[in-house]
């Protein structure tokens, strides 16, 4: 027989079904419709997450004092051997011979040393705790991912000016701080000349204050040529890495330290931005996953309703094997007509999970109180859970599709 | 005498029920000739549907051969008997057999769609043989909106679809009222006539044997006698 019209038996079977093979469909519609619905809803937090990184400068290439070793080598093969301590190597400060290190790499384009520590602020009767950065006024700028939303950035010029962060402009104290108002640290005015836009996601410069870094290490007591932080700015994004090791080697020699006594870190948002990424994309999948073990139970109902079918049927295969119907084309009839199942659950299953996709942005629902849950529906996946839910009925459907070629006519006939 | 179409050379059938050996058949030797009208018969238990089963190449034998066409059935595969019994053979059952949830024109049609035909084709020629069975004004209709005779003309029109040299009818009459069954044996009549069918007719109903050239008469799983008839005129 063609197999256009096994095809066409197989979806007359269908047609005519009864409840129980819809009941079967729904299982898979289920069962697709939750992998659908999931997967979108984790891509769509992939692409937030990602796009709130992103805000942060995947040219940034940052440096601190002190070594987690840790964090360097995470799972269960990694663990710290007796006696040696997985916490951070005492503090020893960065200072200009690292700048100069830096300065020294042909792909870093700004190096911005930094000195941060938080300092009581007082304004309008109102004293806060805040995070204070002393930057270079003059590189700083080029730097920052930040943008402003009045004023302007520090220039060298300036002495007692500081740009703040929107927070605290807005919301920290109960009055709004306006540009060229004053606040106070320890009896000083500093003058604000410049207001950050709200950053959002996961800037910190929303609650800072940021200032030239002669002022701050007078503000906060520090020492002359001495650094909490190196903040660099690297020409070009796909020279990260690179940078990111030279960096190493050559703070390896200026710190006289080696891999083993390493006592600072180079952290690069592309590689924060790839591991989040690479622990989204594993969330995902395992959510997918689980929603996957529902389209397999869906599997099972379809392997269960073939068995049925086939047994209902015994004596419409006998009719058909006695009319000269080859083995092959009872077990295609069976197959299609499984796999068709699969395919139309897999259909409106992704129709459902769509919907779904669609309506969960519009109810405003968000993880933890941040911005409503956004969903992507990729076309990829429904692709591939369309397919998998044919080959799924049809894997359903073999055993009993085989089972129904091999009835012998005479005893097919037979049967009532 | 011409060839044989289908042959049985003392064949015996054995089923096995528990450990008791029953002897269906035993050895029991027939041809079906081109162009007559056989009838087999027996009481019930005589061994008539293991005869039909295996002159109808639905079954084989435990012993002795079954000639198709002077092909020995046990040697071909079950995909090659089949698509050989499709073509040469056409059945016609007491319950009819049509498949529920396919129109008439389809069941008439789907012997020829086992043989690869091509279906529009086969749906002029379905159209054309329910014509000549007089169903040509029911040819949408699903087997459930049928009554017993004209689901058997159906089942008529389907064995003819492949031009098969045989057909065989498996108590033809045995769900219909004797007006109807009247009839439906006076199609079979005329599609011997006509188009030169062998027809073979397993039946116990007397009434039936009447219409056979030649008759076999079954006991026990052995021929307790072979006849002829004189052909009623008709």
């Amino acid at each position: 027989m063609k197999i256009q019209k096994s095809l066409k038996i197989a979806l007359n079977i269908i047609i005519h079904s009864k409840l129980r093979s819809w009941l079967t469909i729904i299982g898979i519609i289920m069962g697709v419709a939750s992998i659908i619905s999931i997967v979108s809803i984790g891509n769509g937090f992939q692409k937030d997450i990602q796009k709130q990184l992103g805000g942060l400068g995947s040219d940034i290439i940052t440096i601190t004092p002190g070594f987690d070793k840790a964090s360097e080598c995470p799972g269960p093969n990694c663990r710290s051997r007796p006696g040696e301590q997985s916490q951070s190597t005492t503090n020893k400060l960065l200072t200009d011979k690292e700048v100069q290190a830096s300065k020294s790499i042909p792909e870093i384009l700004y190096v911005n040393p930094q000195i941060s520590s938080t300092k009581s602020v007082y304004y309008l009767g109102e004293t806060v705790n805040l995070n204070i950065d002393g930057v270079d006024p003059q590189i700083w700028k080029f730097i920052t991912t930040s943008n402003l939303e009045s004023g302007r950035f520090l220039i060298p010029s300036d002495k007692n000016a500081v740009v703040i962060g929107n927070s605290i402009a807005k919301e920290v104290f109960k009055n709004d701080i306006a540009l060229n108002r004053q606040i106070k640290i320890d009896e000083k005015p500093y003058t604000i000349v410049g207001v950050l836009k709200k950053a959002g996601g996961f800037s910190v410069d929303d609650r800072k204050i940021i200032m030239p870094i002669e002022t701050a290490k007078e503000v906060l007591n520090k020492n002359e040529r001495e650094y909490d932080s190196i903040t660099i700015k690297v020409k070009d994004q796909n020279q990260v890495d690179l940078v990111e090791k030279l960096l190493e080697e050559k703070l390896f020699v200026v710190r006289h330290v080696n891999k083993d006594t390493k006592d600072f870190t180079i952290l690069s948002m592309k590689t924060i931005q790839e591991k989040v990424a690479a622990i989204l994309a594993g969330f995902t999948l395992f959510l997918g996953v689980i929603a996957a073990v529902s389209l397999i139970v869906g599997a099972v109902g379809i392997a269960n309703t073939m068995f049925t079918s086939v047994l209902e049927r015994t004596k419409e295969i006998g009719i058909m094997k006695a009319l000269g119907a080859k083995n092959i084309d009872i077990m295609l009839i069976f197959l299609f007509n499984s796999g068709l199942v699969g395919l139309v659950g897999g259909i409106l299953g992704v129709l459902f999970g769509i919907l779904i996709a669609i309506s969960i942005p519009k109810l405003g629902v968000s993880f933890g109180g941040g911005d409503p849950i956004t969903t992507s529906i990729s076309i990829q996946v429904i692709i591939f859970t369309l397919i998998f839910s044919m080959v799924l009925g049809m894997i359903s459907g073999a055993i009993p599709a085989y089972r129904a070629s091999k009835l012998k006519p005479v005893k097919a006939l037979r049967s009532e | 005498m011409n060839k044989p179409i289908i042959k049985l050379n003392d064949v015996w059938k054995t089923y096995h029920m528990g450990k008791i050996k029953l002897n269906a058949l035993q050895g029991i030797s027939l041809e079906v000739k081109k162009g007559e009208i056989l009838a087999i018969t027996g009481k019930s238990g005589s061994g008539k549907s293991t005869i039909m089963n295996l002159v109808g190449c639905l079954d084989v034998p435990s012993k002795g051969q079954v000639f198709l066409e002077s092909k020995d059935v046990k040697k071909l595969s079950e995909s090659k008997l089949a698509q050989i019994r499709g073509r040469k053979i056409g059945f016609i059952f007491q319950q009819f057999n049509l498949i529920p949830t396919l129109t008439a024109l389809e069941n008439v049609a789907i012997p020829g769609e086992f043989q690869n035909g091509n279906t529009i084709k086969l749906h002029k020629r379905a159209k054309q043989l329910l014509d000549f069975v007089d169903m040509g004004d029911r040819i949408n209709h699903k087997p459930t909106q049928l009554s017993g005779g004209q689901m058997q003309r159906v089942a008529i029109a389907r064995s003819l679809i492949n031009d098969p040299d045989v057909i065989l009818a498996d108590e033809p009459t045995g769900a219909l009222d004797s007006k109807t069954g009247e009839n439906v044996m006076k199609l079979l009549i005329n599609l011997n006539k006509e188009k030169n069918k062998s027809i073979v007719i397993v039946t116990h109903d007397p009434s039936l044997v009447r219409y056979a050239q030649r008759v076999i008469e079954l006991k026990d799983g052995k021929v307790l006698r072979e006849y002829s008839n004189r052909r009623k005129a008709k």
